[in-house]
């Protein structure tokens, strides 16, 4: 039955598995849901987590480590700045309201069932790939390699974006004083 | 031939002052420029001082004087070197047979003034002296040329002398096969023509425009238009000599038009006038009336003959062209003298005549009285062969009409140039009428002699009028006084006109009247002519002293104008002093009975009978035999290569005009001569009896003759004749046609528009209700489309995700629901893994 | 056949769990972005929506058969050079474009917040919902 599932609970692997695919889900609904919007960036950062773990089931070390290096290091500071920059830090609730919540979750749960439906009922061409490699070299080759263009371009897209965030606050700066 | 010769010497001996050889005319030659310079700046002087002078300056005229006598010996000069025939220019002989050899000296004659004419349209009025010494060099020019070809002229000596240089002009080809060259089906062409007769009338032309050139420096000289009147002038000039030159019917009537226009543009020289611009129109209309018929005629001629030279429509009609249509050819000749009576202002179109005297007085001179009413005689001489008999004698009707006719009208003019343009008209009668009975020589030597003594009648009016301010004789008198040279000169003039015996105008009438004479005694017809042309010539002395008496003799009937006259610049005086000696001297020599002769009738050719053209069957083989000879001296006189015209350039031959029936016709001149001096004799006594001696009183005469004197005084009412009976009608006829027009043709016009409109209005409703309804309907179903939709864009971003998610999922699951639903629900089996490599 | 770790080489949970959780991560960052007012939140959603799929990518990576051929048609390496060696393993194409949507995410994150912040200091506020600039 557990085979069904596609899943050995007689695992212990698989249980670490369900728990992290249960933080990421459940953190990643009370960010959807939660009034308050600091709870809500803490709950992106069990996601964050989460999401890693996953990375480090499905082999991808160097993914997992960017994960959190990138997005809990700095992604969600980024985010947490943010949130406190746009309130006034001294709002007891720093409220997060919700609009429409209704057809937001029509359209988020039909999206649900129909992607959960694509997933379950495709017949995946799965390959056994042999034991886990560390991923780290074979990235690297294929960044200098095969995704050469893309890396160098993405280099330039985030310089592109350091300097264009920096211009777009300090114009704004500019402007007000 | 060698008498003749000689006669010819003394003459231009006289004309030319010194007539030199060459060696001394290679001196006048070589200082004419000089002078010419020397010239124009005395004229500049003379022109300039003019407008002031009110007295006689002795020290003004002499110094014209000198400048006259140097400028005749230059002339002169010319003249002898064309007589020579060659021209030793510093060891380079110039053969001056190139002058008829070559085209280019007639055609720089011919384009001179033309160049002038653009010069001072353009440019005239910067000019110094406005420009007027352009067109006159340019003239003048044409004269120094125009004297060597005349020089040259006699040199050769041959009556039947002809050159012609043609180039053509317009060609029309037609294919005759593929492969084969092409087969030119119709040409024009188009060149010059140089016989005697032209070089004649281009020594006519340029001397007469030259000196009226001259004289308009003076009588001008206030008039602000004064360059325009130049270029008038020369645009005149070039036109006039282009009708002289051209070798064909075509150039002839385009030249013909030109000549026209430029007397229509003279004419209303001072278009503030409205009698001016009425003048210049009714010209213009009249001349049309003319070149109509002229038009016809060439037409005709073409038609039959498929030729436009004048050599090839004689050629063509000689040959039988209009064997079947005999009576076309004289009524094609009589189409072709419409041409000659509009232009020469023959009776019932010589109306425009005495109206163009509203034009300025020097143009009256240049082409109202010498040169362009002279074109429809050059017409009719120039196409004298195909003039059957029968178009000759209603040419010499209408010449004999007109030429008593107008003498009678001068009678009682007052208007010093009215009286003359009726002359003129008198005059011109005489030369057709002489035509028409084919005194071919005697008629145009009357164009010749005419046109220097009218031309120096006319000047001298001017010159009158420029000195009294009038043109009214009764309120002139005495002046020949104050204005010797003008009196001098007119009186010179008048002797000629009036036939007195030794002047140049006796010759040339009684020639006229003679062969008239003559050709009455073979043709009845003609009687009634000879007594018009013997009364003509009484009248002509009459009025003629009448004008002389009126204006230089008696006692001052206007004291006031009188005391105002003075005499005229020498620039006007010295044309005058010319004109009058060539009014005496013109006919002298003899030469030019035996430089012009009749060339053979291609019209009597055709029909086989020749009754008026060369006299009496009995005189059939004199004729003939003259005949075969001009024919045969004409195929060596124009020969094609190089060696006969060298051999001919020797001026060894010399080929005078015999008039063959010189005996038959003796007693007939004789006859007329007597006459003629009668009458003329008589026609000055009574005049000097009525206007001198006041024995006769004219207006008691005129009161006792009311009808006639009406008659007289108001031209025969030909004038009123030609208003109520062809003005007036064709104004009816085009009120009639514009009521027409108006009622009927407009009105149809309207109601198709109106229709129109209401079909309109119509298709419009339809427009608008139906074809803008479904745009209109289109529009607002978008418009309607584009609000609604434009809901959609609120702008908020979470509206566009949502939408764009919903139509995701409308688009994925919806779709694969629609057609899949059955094994929506069904679970499918489960993936398989491959072993791994 | 069911996936069983100790059978072979294969993660604990079988792909449906991963796209399953991908699918769900995916769901409540698009509730995420259609509900929320604040500017940052959606934000949030964003990068909720890019795990998702990374996570949809790194799992394909991982069980769905890689593509044979490695390098740039038309280029042939010399001979006995690996490809492997030069241009990656095949199947680290996923890994690689999950990397690629990290840089970007972070581009992103930096752009998207000075946005928000000219945002709210042009608006006074960081309600999405009241730009609408871009009303038709």
């Amino acid at each position: 039955m557990m085979a069904a599932l596609g899943i050995s609970l007689r695992d212990p692997a698989a249980w670490v598995f369900l728990a992290f695919a249960a933080m990421t889900v459940a953190s990643a609904l009370l960010v959807a849901v939660s009034r308050n919007i600091i709870y809500s960036a803490y709950s992106l950062l069990l996601t964050f987590f989460g999401v890693a773990g996953l990375y480090a089931f499905l082999d991808a070390d160097f993914l997992a480590a960017a994960q959190l290096l990138v997005y809990v290091g700095g992604i969600l500071v980024l985010i947490l700045f943010g949130v406190m920059l746009t309130h006034k830090i001294r709002d007891i609730n720093l409220s997060n309201e919700t609009t429409n919540p209704i057809v937001g979750a029509v359209i988020a749960g039909l999206l649900f069932l129909v992607l959960a439906y694509v997933s379950m009922r495709t017949d995946w061409q799965v390959v056994d790939r042999g034991p886990a490699t560390p991923t780290t070299q074979e990235i690297g080759r294929a960044f200098v390699g095969k995704y050469l263009l893309p890396f160098e371009a993405s280099s330039i897209l985030l310089l592109g974006a350091l300097i264009g965030a920096a211009y777009l606050s300090r114009h704004e700066r500019k402007k007000e004083a | 031939m060698a008498h003749g010769h000689d006669d010819h010497g003394h003459g231009s001996g006289h004309d030319a002052g010194h007539g030199s050889a060459a060696p001394g005319g290679h001196d006048d030659h070589g200082h004419g420029g000089g002078h010419d310079d020397h010239a124009h700046g005395a004229a500049a002087a003379g022109g300039h001082g003019g407008g002031h002078e009110t007295h006689f300056q002795p020290a003004g005229m002499s110094r014209g004087l000198a400048v006259l006598v140097l400028a005749l010996g230059v002339a002169g000069g010319f003249f002898s070197l064309g007589v020579t025939g060659h021209f030793d220019f510093g060891g380079r002989v110039i053969d001056l047979n190139d002058l008829f050899d070559t085209p280019w000296p007639a055609l720089t004659v011919l384009c001179l003034p033309l160049v002038a004419a653009f010069v001072q349209i353009f440019v005239g009025r910067k000019l110094p002296r406005r420009g007027d010494w352009v067109s006159t060099g340019a003239v003048m020019v044409g004269l120094a040329i125009s004297l060597m070809m005349f020089g040259r002229m006699i040199g050769i000596y041959d009556w039947q002398f002809q050159r012609i240089h043609e180039i053509e002009w317009i060609g029309l080809f037609t294919r005759s096969a593929p492969g084969q060259p092409d087969v030119t089906s119709f040409r024009i062409p188009m060149g010059i023509l140089i016989d005697n007769i032209t070089v004649i009338m281009l020594v006519v032309v340029t001397l007469i425009s030259t000196l009226v050139h001259i004289f308009s420096m003076g009588y001008m000289v206030d008039e602000p238009r004064y360059s325009r009147f130049y270029a008038f002038l020369s645009i005149f000039t070039f036109s006039m000599l282009g009708l002289i030159l051209c070798h064909n019917v075509f150039a002839l009537y385009m030249f013909w038009e030109l000549v026209g226009l430029s007397s229509y543009l003279l004419i209303g020289f001072w278009f503030e006038k409205k009698s001016a611009a009425d003048a210049q129109k009714k010209a213009f209309l009249a001349n049309r009336v003319g070149d109509i018929g002229m038009f016809l005629g060439i037409v005709t001629f073409f038609y039959f003959t498929g030729q436009i030279t004048y050599a090839g429509i004689f050629k063509g009609v000689a040959e039988g062209a209009f064997s079947n249509h005999m009576g076309l050819l004289t009524i094609a000749g009589c189409l072709l003298f419409c041409g000659a009576i509009g232009k020469s202002a023959q009776f019932p179109l010589h109306v425009w005549l005495p109206d163009a005297m509203e034009g300025p007085t020097p143009v009256s001179a240049l082409i109202h009285a010498a040169t362009m009413v002279a074109a429809g005689v050059y017409l009719v001489t120039r196409m004298f062969p195909v003039f059957t008999p029968d178009a000759l004698i209603v040419v010499a009707w209408f010449g004999g009409i007109t030429a008593i006719f107008a003498a009678t009208i001068a009678l009682c003019a007052n208007d010093i140039k009215k009286v003359l343009a009726y002359s003129t008209v008198s005059q011109l009668g005489y030369m057709i009428m002489g035509l028409g009975a084919s005194a071919y020589t005697n008629g145009f030597f009357h164009l010749w002699t005419h046109a220097f003594f009218k031309a120096c009648l006319f000047l001298g009016s001017g010159s009158v009028i420029h000195a009294v301010h009038t043109q009214d004789m009764r309120e002139m008198g005495g002046l020949w006084k104050k204005m010797p040279i003008t009196f001098g000169a007119m009186l010179l003039s008048t002797f000629a006109i009036a036939g007195v015996p030794g002047t140049s105008g006796f010759t040339s009438k009684d020639g006229i009247l003679g062969d008239l004479l003559f050709a009455a005694h073979h043709h009845a017809a003609l009687w009634p002519i000879v007594v018009f042309a013997f009364v003509g010539a009484g009248l002509t002395a009459f009025y003629m002293f009448r004008l002389i008496f009126m204006t230089f003799t008696g006692k001052p009937k206007v004291q006031e104008k009188f005391d105002h006259a003075h005499e005229s610049p020498w620039v006007m005086a010295a044309p005058l002093v010319i004109l009058g000696a060539l009014a005496i001297l013109s006919d002298k020599g003899g030469w030019f009975q035996e430089l012009v002769g009749p060339p053979p009738s291609a019209a009597s050719a055709a029909i086989r009978m020749d009754l008026i053209a060369h006299g009496q069957p009995v005189v059939e083989e004199a004729k003939e035999s003259a005949h075969e000879g001009g024919e045969h001296e004409s195929a060596e006189a124009h020969p094609s290569n190089e060696a006969a015209s060298a051999e001919t350039s020797t001026s060894a031959r010399r080929h005078p005009y015999e008039d063959p029936l010189e005996h038959e016709k003796h007693p007939a001149h004789t006859t007329a001569m007597i006459i003629s001096i009668f009458v003329a004799g008589s026609g000055i006594f009574l005049s000097w009896l009525t206007y001198q001696k006041k024995v006769i009183s004219a207006p008691k005469i005129a009161a006792a003759l009311p009808g006639v004197h009406n008659l007289l005084l108001n031209k025969y009412y030909v004038d009123e004749f030609i208003t109520y009976f062809l003005v007036q009608p064709f104004l009816a006829l085009a009120y009639g046609c514009a009521r027409f027009d108006l009622k009927v043709i407009d009105f149809t016009v309207n109601a198709w528009g109106y229709f129109t409109v209401l079909c309109s209005r119509v298709a419009g409703l339809f427009d608008q209700k139906v074809v803008d309804g479904t745009v209109n309907g289109t529009a607002d179903v978008v418009q309607s489309a584009g609000t609604a939709l434009s809901r959609f864009q609120t702008g908020r971003i979470k509206t566009y995700l949502a939408w764009s998610v919903a139509g995701a999922l409308l688009l994925v699951g919806g779709f694969h629901l629609v057609t899949n639903w059955k094994h929506v629900f069904v679970r499918r089996p489960a993936a398989v893994v491959e072993p791994a490599k | 056949m069911p996936l069983a770790v100790a059978a072979n080489n294969m993660p604990v949970a079988s792909l449906e769990w991963f796209l399953l959780v991908g699918a769900f991560l995916f769901a409540c960052g698009i509730f995420t972005i259609l509900t929320r007012k604040n500017a940052v939140s959606v934000l949030m959603g964003v990068e909720l929506v890019l795990n998702a799929a990374n996570v949809n990518l790194v799992a394909f990576s991982r069980f769905v058969k890689a593509p044979a051929t490695l390098g740039p048609a038309g280029i042939e390496l010399p001979k006995g050079v690996d490809p492997h060696l030069v241009y990656g393993a095949p199947w680290i194409g996923g890994n690689v474009f999950a990397a690629f949507v990290i840089i970007l995410a972070a581009a992103e994150a930096a752009v998207a917040l000075g946005i928000i912040l000219g945002i709210y200091r042009n608006l006074g506020d960081v309600d999405v919902d009241q730009v609408t600039g871009m009303k038709g």
